[in-house]
Parts: C-alpha cells; sequence; structure tokens
C-alpha cells in the first residue's frame, strides 16, 4: 500500500492528508446517517476507522484533525440533545471515551504510518547501496582485467628481455661455442680419415673401420646436440612450463661453458645430489639462469693469481626446495655494493650491461624461488638459488 | 698391428672424443698410444722411458698446452 504518492510535492502531501481527514469523516459521518442503512446508535466504528485511514494515509497532522472532526460530528449529531455541540452532562464520560479512543487510534495508525514509511527509506538506502556496489563491482572488475593485461605484457616485456640479453651473453661466447662444437666435428673428421686407412689397406680391417666409423655416429650426435642447445638457448617462444631435473640443466650449462672455462685456466667441478626431484619450471630461463651465475664466478677469477674453481652444488633443501649454488674462487663481492648488484644497470664489469643478475632474479621469483649472494670460503662469492619443488609457480 | 717396439705418442687433450679419435688414427698408423685427460695427469703416470712423441691441446684445464711442453721440455 502507498502511503505517499512520491511525485506529490510536501505541500501538497499535507494539504492531500488533510483532505483526506474532511472526506473520510465526511463519508462516516453521511453513511451513519443513511436512512437506509440504520447506523445511528452504531457510529463510533465508522469514525474511528475514518481516523484511522486518515492517519494511516496522512500522518499525524490530518489524523489529528480527523479525531477532532469526528468528536464534533459524534457530539453534534449523535449525544443528545442532538444538533447541539452541548452535551448533557450524562453524556460527557461517552464523548471523552470516544475522542481518547479516536485519539489514540489516529496515533497508532500515525506511528505505523511512519514505521512504514521508515522502513520503505531503508529499502530504497538499501537499493541505492546495492546498486552502487553493482557499480564499484563493475569499476573493479574493468580494473582488475586491465591490471591482468598489463601483467601479461609486462611478463611479456620480461621475457623479450631476457631473451636479448640472454642472445647477447651467447653472443659473446661465440669464441667458446664454436670450439665445442668444432671439437666433435674435428674428431668425426680425423675419426673418418682412420676409418679410409683401415679400408684402404692392401688387406682391410673392417672391425677397426667399424669402430672409426660408431665412432663418428657417436662425435656426430654429440655435435648435433651441442648445435640443439645453443639454438634452444637463442629461440623464441613463450617462457614453458614443464618438469625440470636440475642436475641435466646443470650438466648441459657446463658442456656449453666448458670452454669458455678452459680458455681462462678455470676448472669447473660439480657436487650434485643424485635423485634431486624435479622442479616445475621453464627450462631455457633456468638455464640462463645458470649460464649467468657462471660466466659470473668467470668473470670474477680472470685476474685471480692461484686456484681458480668454480664449484656448482646442488641438493635438496627444506620446506620441500632444491637449492642450487655456484661459488668461484674470484675476488668476492664488491663490499659497499652487495645490496646492489640485483639491481637492474648495476655493475662492475667494463663491458657489463647490469642486467644478468636482475634477470636471473626475476628468473627465479617467477618460478617461486629466491636468489642471493654469500661469500665463499676462503675467498670468492657464492651465488644460491632455491626453487620449490612441490607448490605451483607463480607467473 | 702395433708393433710392441713401435714407438709410444701420448695424447694429452680434455675432450674424451678428441682423445678417442687420435688414439684410433695413431693406431692405424701402426703407433702405441697412450691418452691423458690433463698435463696433471700425465705428469702423474709420466714414465721413466718418456715420450717419444706428444700431442698435446693447446686449450687445457690446470696446467695448458704450452706450459706442459715447457715443462716436459
Amino acid at each position: 500500500m502507498s502511503m505517499s504518492n512520491p511525485l506529490l510535492s510536501p505541500k501538497t502531501r499535507v494539504t492531500w492528508g488533510y483532505g483526506i481527514a474532511i472526506l473520510s469523516v465526511s463519508s462516516a459521518l453521511l453513511i451513519a446517517q443513511w436512512p437506509l442503512l440504520h447506523l445511528e446508535t452504531a457510529p463510533v466504528s465508522l469514525f474511528l476507522c475514518a481516523v484511522m485511514v486518515t492517519a494511516l494515509l496522512g500522518g499525524v497532522g490530518p489524523g489529528l484533525l480527523a479525531t477532532a472532526l469526528s468528536s464534533l460530528a459524534f457530539d453534534y449529531y449523535f449525544l443528545p440533545p442532538i444538533y447541539s455541540l452541548a452535551a448533557k452532562s450524562g453524556e460527557i464520560p461517552r464523548l471523552v471515551i470516544f475522542t481518547a479512543s479516536a485519539l489514540f487510534v489516529g496515533l497508532l495508525s500515525a506511528a505505523q504510518r511512519s514505521a512504514t514509511e521508515s522502513l520503505k527509506r531503508a529499502r530504497d538506502d538499501l537499493n541505492g547501496t546495492v546498486q552502487e556496489l553493482q557499480r564499484s563491482n563493475a569499476a573493479l572488475q574493468a580494473e582488475s582485467l586491465e591490471r591482468k593485461h598489463a601483467e601479461e605484457a609486462l611478463r611479456e616485456a620480461q621475457a623479450d628481455l631476457a631473451r636479448v640479453s640472454r642472445v647477447t651473453t651467447m653472443g659473446e661466447l661465440t669464441a667458446s661455442l664454436a670450439h665445442e662444437v668444432n671439437q666433435p666435428i674435428a674428431a668425426a673428421v680425423t675419426n673418418a680419415n682412420t676409418c679410409l686407412r683401415w679400408l684402404t689397406r692392401d688387406h682391410p680391417d673392417l672391425e677397426e673401420a667399424r669402430e672409426a666409423a660408431s665412432r663418428i655416429v657417436k662425435d656426430s650426435t654429440r655435435a648435433a646436440e651441442i648445435i640443439g642447445r645453443i639454438r634452444l638457448l637463442f629461440k623464441k617462444g613463450t617462457p614453458q612450463r614443464e618438469l625440470v631435473d636440475v642436475n641435466e640443466v646443470v650438466r648441459e650449462m657446463i658442456v656449453l661453458l666448458r670452454g669458455e672455462a678452459t680458455r681462462q685456466n678455470i676448472l669447473v667441478g660439480t657436487k650434485l645430489e643424485a635423485d634431486l626431484p624435479q622442479i616445475m619450471g621453464d627450462r631455457v630461463q633456468l638455464q640462463q639462469v645458470l649460464m649467468n651465475l657462471m660466466l659470473n664466478g668467470i668473470e670474477a677469477m680472470k685476474d685471480v693469481d692461484g686456484k681458480r674453481e668454480l664449484v656448482i652444488k646442488s641438493r635438496r633443501a627444506e620446506n620441500e626446495e632444491v637449492l642450487v649454488s655456484v661459488s668461484d674462487t674470484g675476488a668476492g663481492l664488491p663490499v659497499q655494493h652487495s645490496d646492489q648488484i640485483f639491481k637492474a644497470f648495476f655493475t662492475t664489469k667494463l663491458e657489463g650491461t647490469g642486467m644478468g643478475l636482475s634477470i636471473s632474479r626475476s628468473i627465479v621469483e617467477s618460478h617461486g624461488g629466491r636468489l642471493w649472494a654469500a661469500e665463499n670460503s676462503p675467498r670468492g662469492a657464492s651465488f644460491c638459488f632455491s626453487l620449490p619443488t612441490k607448490s605451483e609457480a607463480h607467473e | 698391428m702395433t708393433r710392441a717396439d713401435a714407438p709410444t705418442v701420448f695424447v694429452i687433450d680434455d675432450d674424451a672424443g678428441v682423445r678417442a679419435s687420435i688414439q684410433g688414427l695413431l693406431k692405424s698408423a701402426g703407433l702405441r698410444c697412450e691418452s691423458f685427460e690433463s698435463a696433471e695427469e700425465f705428469l702423474r703416470r709420466n714414465r721413466p722411458d718418456g715420450p717419444s712423441c706428444l700431442v698435446l691441446d693447446v686449450s687445457l684445464p690446470g696446467v695448458n698446452g704450452p706450459g706442459l711442453s715447457a715443462r716436459v721440455g
């Protein structure tokens, strides 16, 4: 039931309320006086109804007016002497009780109207709040989508940067990589010559020729494998998530960087724990981290007299993590800048870009791990990184 | 077949494939051959009769080719 018409102005609504008061009391009087109905003796209920309806529709003011009008009409038309506002002294209690009842009914109805209106206002407020929330939610969803797009773009940019850095590093390693490819090819050529020598003898030795030929197969396969690994590092592609054997990644990188280490007269050693759990990650990116750390170690030992040793260790750590460390016997961490080495563009090398460690750290962190540096004993530096074996790596 | 009195050639190379290929070639030429992974390993096992011929890789981990050559004289 609509208590007030929202299209009406407050002033019109008040006038309308008082109109209802007059109309309802008049109607009650008319019905009570209607000769055919014979209600002259029971007008009280009719007037109370008129007061109730007025108070419900118009509120306290019109309700009071209806009460006053009803009391006057009741007094004038129904209390002896009839058709007079003066009441017999014996009828005064009836008039007082009637007026009190009308007042009570009117106030009760007005209170109900007020409560109903409060509820309606609360409901409207709630609707408004819900709409506001819906709008905020839509805005948040749009923002979230935008953020997701930005994050994707950032990831792509980071992957591109990592690749550019990788390709640049590989470019700098061309001489030693070429040497690594050349070794098995040179061996294959020698073995081919040997094979021919055994075959072109006066009495060809087929067994020796067969052995030489199988060495050619082995050498060629090895050359193809090395080229394949190099090509993988140059390949452009979105980061993959696959099960990776960290020890295998270490061994592959040693194959590629052994020439560079030897050139700098550096011994490369490993201490790899057997049966390490595999980790979920991008093989090429992890190779890149190892390449950066190993090349940093090699670079750090360039001007060092005495023992030059690069040791790569892997082991199972607490919290279901795999821990890898790359230790050198070089100059050690820059004392004043030990906290800055992971920042982009920071470098202590003459020709460094300052991106290697920064990229490595972001790769390790994107795999849910950590990368940090420590002093190596008795000298040099150790770079360690941990990778979770169980949890799903976050992008 | 390699004769017992054939000269011995010592091959020092850190690459197993290269070592095997040179060893095979020398065998086909009727020469005896012994191979070593590093200069240090060669120096440890160098016998009193000494090498007739030394085939050396220049770039070796630890003591390198020219370094070993100077030491052997």
